[in-house]
């Protein structure tokens, strides 16, 4: 049986603007169990990342704040942590990779340095320990030479390798779960395929669980195991990475799909979903794709609909309503 | 668009307060001899250093003045010696800039170093230039300050063209077939212009103590005109005995400079709100 | 066969860069970051110009709407050479190619309203009337599919994909033959993805458009063109018609680029093989085959001389001393 290591429970983080509060993250629900990868897919604007920021409380406050649920890691509850403990976490058991590298890493020191430092910090190792360990490390992600990669400034590497070696820095101190917000997002294909086959590779070598956080539907295929789908602030639909793809349930999951160009079908039209994402000062009344769902009838646009489960997946549709209501709760 | 600048900027306290300020010295600079019951250069002997009373609600000078009709009269000239200066400094400023981001080369090399030349003065120095070579008086006050903002201002719209020139906006103006001339007064300088307006406002309270700094050594505005330097530096001679005339210029000259200070850091706020969120 | 309307023809585009370390006196040095490429675009044709970051497809599409100038070869549309024209041709030329930009946000200026961006070619090539502007502007923007109410809207006032669609409306303003699309869909969502790319084949019917579309996303270029050239440091490596690309590509790198994308299909295993290392600086480009670095067939050939485009197949070129 496998362990739940991560269970995040009706999270709710809300922006507060000059022009109103954006409920970024409405009532999001969902567990990371160990050794799994987990993917959230969505569209710009939909709080997959700051999903992701919230479970690591780096929600930049003010304006952001987490105004409710609970993230268990290990049975512990993070939102409850005083800032010390949280730190000793972040970085070290949890810890996060991000879509540009080079912002996220420091260009004065070397990457060896860099990744000596969270070692250092986290697991009080000695300057020689740390750095045969980080060398190590920087074997691990695949780059050819690491003594003197390790003595490399950011500038000198290219898009590829500064990923690589971010991903190094975020696997140094071993930690349970490891969250990538669009790691590829910012490199070439080809470059986008070996981080992906690297990232496939690790996860069987040291049995990390992963958090993908993700806009294309491809790379969630390639690499995920589950998904959940988020459209405006919710999870709209969640469930094995295969049953998405071949049997999609809700209206906007079905959509995304299909307005996907395929390499290898030949398509006249692509169908589109019509109109754009709501913005979020600005909700509709009733399930926040109706206005643009074309199955949505009369209920669909008074009533939120809840998460349904339906066949051991879930989603919020009213559509699936013969299913139990779980309001949100586990997933 | 706008209405959400203004109500960017009156929903900050401080800008408000600086806002009123200037707003009552410029009152005060428009209305002039309305509000003044003496001549400001009416000589009266027979009362010196008078203490604020009745008839002189800020006392009287050296010479039996009357400060308070001194005080207003100056800020006009203060004020519109520092208006004029600045803004024709900021217009030539921005040619300058304007001229050395969009076309580059040579010609940029050629402003740039002509920039960087009057950079290297200080302002006051090169303010005192000006004024030695043309000579005193408002004209030539005016002058010196427009001389004094030139650099900051074509250095700084420089920068802003050259990125503004790649914007994709631009490039596509260019690819319809539109001239220079069209892409620089529809897009380049409209997108710039807030960021002038900011600079020539932060600008404006030095040019009143630059102005005010000349008439203090008595190379700017010439006596017996009153202008607030000079004011401040008649009062500093009896700063012992009596004070008032030395505050009374000294307040005025700190709450204008100050309040522009303030209103130009509002302006940006407003104009700008991404760059205070940094 | 349809009428060609566009020709490149040995293209070359170099940028003077100085490099670091050359003291007091930089050593000025070249980046190639066009090569010579030759291609030809027919009327009412999309044809899609494929490449990672850096390989020059943006700068092939600059040279095309005079955004640059080449430093050797030459780009004839409807067989005159664009770069040796008189003022006046040259301004019947730039309205008949425009371009359609990549990122929604910036290629749209700020302070003008709608109705501004769109009629801005119309106010450049000199039409007054501001009744007979508007009812053009009205009916591109049915065309494109903002209403007409949005008129007096600033662009911040929109979503990426509307933006994209006032970015297409402008660049139809003046009638075209040829629009330049640089990335058009690639800042853009998914789902808005698919609205842009529909408008756009159904705007290349009514109006007979030719298409250059520039993109690094194989999918997306797969779906709307007709041939693909696809590009690696500066050179074509490979020129093909659409089903011939994608159903039989020849050249490594070609082969590389599609196994690299993840299908969305969690059936389908892609990613099996990814090329390795890097994309070689365009500062010192390999002898030889520019790509022979990273490809896993190279041989001693490959290294010394570098390889011309050769018809495999009507319409099918490549350039690979591998390929007999």
């Amino acid at each position: 049986m496998t362990k739940r290591i991560l269970n995040v429970e009706n999270l709710e983080t809300a922006f507060y603007t000059d022009e109103g509060i954006v409920r970024a993250v409405d009532n999001v629900s969902f567990h990371l169990d160990e050794g799994e990868t987990l993917a959230i897919v969505g569209e710009s604007g939909c709080g997959k990342t700051v999903t992701s920021l919230s479970v690591l409380r780096l929600i930049p406050f003010p304006p952001g704040k987490i105004t409710g649920g609970h993230i268990y890691y290990r049975g512990r509850d993070l939102l409850e942590l005083k800032e010390k403990e949280m730190r000793s976490i972040r970085g070290n058991e949890i810890s996060m990779i991000f879509q540009e590298p080079m912002t996220s890493l420091n260009p004065v020191f070397t990457v060896g340095r860099q990744i000596m430092e969270s070692l250092v910090f986290h697991q009080n190792m000695g300057k020689n320990d740390a750095r045969r360990r980080s060398i190590e490390m920087i074997k691990l992600v695949g780059i050819p030479t690491p003594e003197k990669c390790a003595d490399y400034y950011p500038h000198q590497l290219s898009g590829g390798m500064r990923q690589r070696i971010m991903i190094a820095m975020a696997l140094a101190c071993r930690p349970q779960i490891l969250i990538a917000d669009e790691p590829t997002t910012a490199l070439d294909v080809t470059v986008q395929a070996q981080i992906l086959r690297l990232m496939t590779d690790l996860k069987e070598k040291t049995d990390t669980s992963i958090i993908l956080i993700t806009h294309d539907l491809g790379i969630v295929a390639q690499i995920a195991e589950r998904v959940i789908v988020m459209y405006a602030g919710e999870v709209v639909e969640s469930a094995e990475v295969k049953s998405i793809f071949s049997d999609p349930l809700h209206p906007y999951t079905v959509g995304l799909l299909k307005s996907l160009p395929k390499i290898n079908e030949e398509q006249e039209k692509l169908y589109n979903i019509e109109g754009s994402v709501p913005s979020p000062k600005n909700y509709p009344k009733g399930c926040r794709f109706s206005p643009r769902c074309e199955r949505a009838f009369e209920k669909c646009m008074t009533k939120k609909p809840g998460l349904f489960a339906c066949n051991g997946r879930h989603v919020r549709c009213w559509l699936y309503e013969r299913g139990d209501e779980e309001g949100g709760g586990l997933l | 668009m706008d209405s959400q600048v203004f109500k960017r900027f009156i929903k900050n306290k401080a800008t408000i307060g600086g806002s009123a300020i200037l707003f009552l010295f410029l009152a005060m600079a428009v209305l002039g001899p309305v509000l003044c019951a003496y001549d400001p250069n009416r000589i009266d002997l027979t009362s010196v250093y008078q203490p604020p009373s009745a008839e002189h609600i800020l006392g009287t000078d050296n010479l039996g003045r009357d400060t308070f009709s001194r005080l207003v009269i100056g800020a006009r000239i203060s004020l519109l010696v520092s208006f004029v200066g600045t803004i024709v400094g900021s217009f030539l400023g921005m040619i300058l800039g304007v001229t050395a981001g969009y076309f580059g080369g040579k010609i940029d090399s050629v402003i740039s170093r002509f920039v960087d030349l009057l950079l290297a003065f200080p302002g006051l120095l090169l303010a005192i230039v000006v004024v030695a070579i043309l000579g005193n008086g408002i004209p030539n006050t005016m002058a010196a300050i427009a001389f004094y903002s030139i650099p900051y201002i074509a250095r700084m719209v420089r920068g802003i063209v050259i990125t503004l020139k790649d914007s994709e906006y631009v490039q596509a103006c260019r690819v319809m077939g539109a001239s220079d001339s069209r892409i620089i007064i529809t897009h380049i300088i409209p997108n710039s212009m807030s960021q002038i307006i900011v600079n020539t406002t932060l600008n404006l309270g030095t040019a009143i103590l630059t102005a005010s700094s000349l008439s203090f050594l008595g190379l700017g505005v010439t006596p017996p005109n009153p202008e607030w330097g000079a004011m401040l530096s008649q009062g500093r001679e009896v700063i012992r005995y009596f004070p008032l005339a030395a505050i009374v210029p000294g307040v005025a000259i700190t709450l204008v400079v100050m309040s522009f200070s303030i209103v130009g850091d509002g302006l940006r706020d407003a104009l700008d709100p991404k760059l205070k969120n940094n | 066969m349809r009428k060609i309307l566009l020709e490149v023809n040995d293209l070359k585009v170099y940028y003077p860069v100085k490099t670091k370390g050359g003291g007091l006196f930089p050593k000025k040095q070249h980046v190639k970051a066009v090569d010579g490429i030759s291609f030809a675009v027919s009327e009412g044709e999309t044809f899609g110009i494929v490449g990672e970051s850096g390989c020059g497809k943006s700068t092939a599409g600059k040279a095309i709407v005079k955004l640059l100038e080449p430093t050797e070869g030459c780009i004839r549309f409807e067989g005159r050479d664009i770069f040796k024209m008189p003022k006046k041709e040259e301004r019947d030329y730039k309205k008949k190619i425009q371009m359609v930009f990549q990122d929604p946000y910036s290629s749209l200026d700020p302070r003008f309203t709608v109705e501004r961006i769109i009629g801005e070619p119309l106010v450049v090539n000199g039409m007054t009337d501001r009744k007979e502007r508007r009812n053009i502007i009205l009916r591109l923007m049915e065309d494109v599919g903002i209403r007409p109410e949005f008129l007096n809207r600033y662009p911040h006032e929109f979503s990426g994909g509307q933006r994209q669609r006032i970015g297409v409306a402008r660049a139809l303003a003046l009638h075209p033959r040829l629009l330049v699309c640089d990335e058009p869909v690639s800042a853009l969502d998914v789902s808005i993805q698919a609205q842009i790319l529909n408008l756009m084949k159904d705007l290349q019917q009514k109006y007979n458009l030719a298409y250059i579309f520039i993109s690094h996303n194989l999918s997306v270029v797969k779906h709307l063109c007709d041939r693909v050239a696809v590009m690696y440091l500066g050179n074509i490596v490979e020129l093909a018609g659409k089903g011939r690309l994608f159903g039989n590509p020849r050249h490594p790198y070609t082969n590389a680029l599609l196994g690299a994308i993840p299908v969305p299909d969690p059936e389908i295993r892609s990613l099996k093989e990814p090329l390795e290392g890097d994309v070689p600086s365009p500062l010192n480009p390999p002898t030889g085959c520019c790509f022979h670095t990273r490809c896993k067939f190279a041989e001693k050939e490959c290294l010394e001389t570098k390889p011309l485009l050769r018809e495999i197949e009507p319409g099918h070129v490549v350039a690979c001393h591998m390929i007999k």
